[in-house]
């Protein structure tokens, strides 16, 4: 009697291993969904579609804190401890030349609330809020709806 | 001139000094067509020789072959247009840094011995000491494309050849302005094929306000 008992114990792990594998059988038989999709791992997968910038005519904003959207190509430009690709045009001393709005005054600001003798190092990296427009649809289906109050239509 | 030395002057002479005085007289042995068409081989030989290794010293693998232009411009070369771009057509060093027509591409080779004598020096053999004088090089390059007009912009990137309802708005009213002013491509292209060096000497709108008297 405590032979048996004994010898059902020893089986367990035994046991366990034939039904995790029968199971992992009848979910193979399935679509196996990953990252990229249910697609076999040996088969290629499509590039995601790449937004291209639209030029020219400026995107009307959603919301009043929302970052203007940059309507021209920026691919390429320095931003860095050396220079500014984008203050070459929108800074106080060279926008009226090249028509270009400048920035806001806001960006003077350093995190003490002075102002500074140009753009402060916390608004200096103009990528990091303002990016090209481009005809992009939103990646998950929400209710937000742009303020009709800001919109140049 | 004594009548001795003259008297010694046509004895024979030995070494350099018969050679030279070979060269002086006109000569008895061989046809005036014979030395024409050697004199045409050997300078078609020797011109070849001198042009082959002056477009040797053209190409991009040549330039690079200094760790100084290897390590530091190269690769910020290589990320931008001039390298690759959607119609795959290539500028590289020499289409923008010597000049096509040949009198100054001569004084560019000769000018460029300087880069040897610094090479020797070492003046930029780490990327810190390239760095510290990056802005004096660039200012260098800049200052040579304004009294050039941007020469060798021109050889590709000409006015006449530009379709301005191909480009945007922007470049398209900054052309025109450009083409009516005169002005010259590098005035607003700088920094197009290399990194830019620290621009707040050159203007001072485009550094960070607020660490002035920090580094």
């Amino acid at each position: 009697m405590n032979r048996t008992r004994m010898n059902v114990r020893a089986c367990w792990p035994g046991l366990l291993l034939v039904i995790v594998s029968l199971m992992a059988s009848l979910a193979w038989g399935e679509e196996m969904e990953s990252l990229r999709g249910a697609k076999p791992l040996d088969a290629g997968d499509l590039p995601p579609q790449v937004h291209r910038f639209e030029e020219g005519e400026r995107f009307s904003r959603n919301y009043v804190q929302q970052p203007p959207l940059v309507p021209h190509e920026v691919e390429r430009y320095q931003i860095d401890t050396r220079a500014n690709r984008c203050l070459s045009c929108h800074s106080w001393a060279n926008h009226r030349r090249e028509l270009a709005p400048k920035v806001s005054r806001t960006h003077f600001q350093d995190r003490d609330g002075n102002d500074q003798s140009n753009i402060s190092s916390r608004y200096y990296f103009c990528n990091q809020c303002h990016v090209p427009q481009a005809d992009a649809k939103p990646l998950i289906d929400n209710l937000f709806q742009p303020l009709q109050t800001l919109r140049a239509e | 001139m004594s009548k001795d030395q003259r008297d010694k002057d046509t004895t024979p002479k030995r070494g350099p000094r018969r050679w030279w005085a070979a060269l002086r007289r006109p000569s008895a042995r061989y046809s005036l067509g014979g030395l024409l068409a050697v004199g045409l081989v050997a300078g078609i030989v020797l011109w070849g020789g001198f042009h082959t290794v002056v477009e040797a010293t053209n190409t991009e693998a040549f330039c690079v072959s200094c760790h100084e232009m290897g390590d530091n411009v190269y690769p910020e070369y290589k990320q931008t247009g001039h390298y690759a771009n959607r119609t795959g057509v290539r500028a590289t060093c020499s289409d923008c840094h010597v000049p096509d027509a040949w009198g100054p591409k001569m004084v560019r080779k000769i000018v460029a011995s300087r880069e040897l004598w610094h090479k020797a020096l070492g003046s930029i053999d780490t990327p810190e000491k390239f760095e510290a004088k990056r802005l004096e090089l660039a200012q260098r390059v800049w200052d040579t494309m304004e009294r050039t007009d941007s020469r060798e912009c021109r050889n590709c990137h000409d006015f006449e050849s530009m379709d301005y309802m191909d480009q945007t708005d922007r470049a398209l009213r900054r052309h025109q302005q450009a083409e009516e002013q005169g002005d010259t491509c590098i005035s607003c292209h700088k920094g197009i094929a290399h990194k830019l060096p620290d621009m707040s000497e050159v203007d001072p709108s485009l550094a960070p306000g607020g660490l002035e008297g920090e580094g």
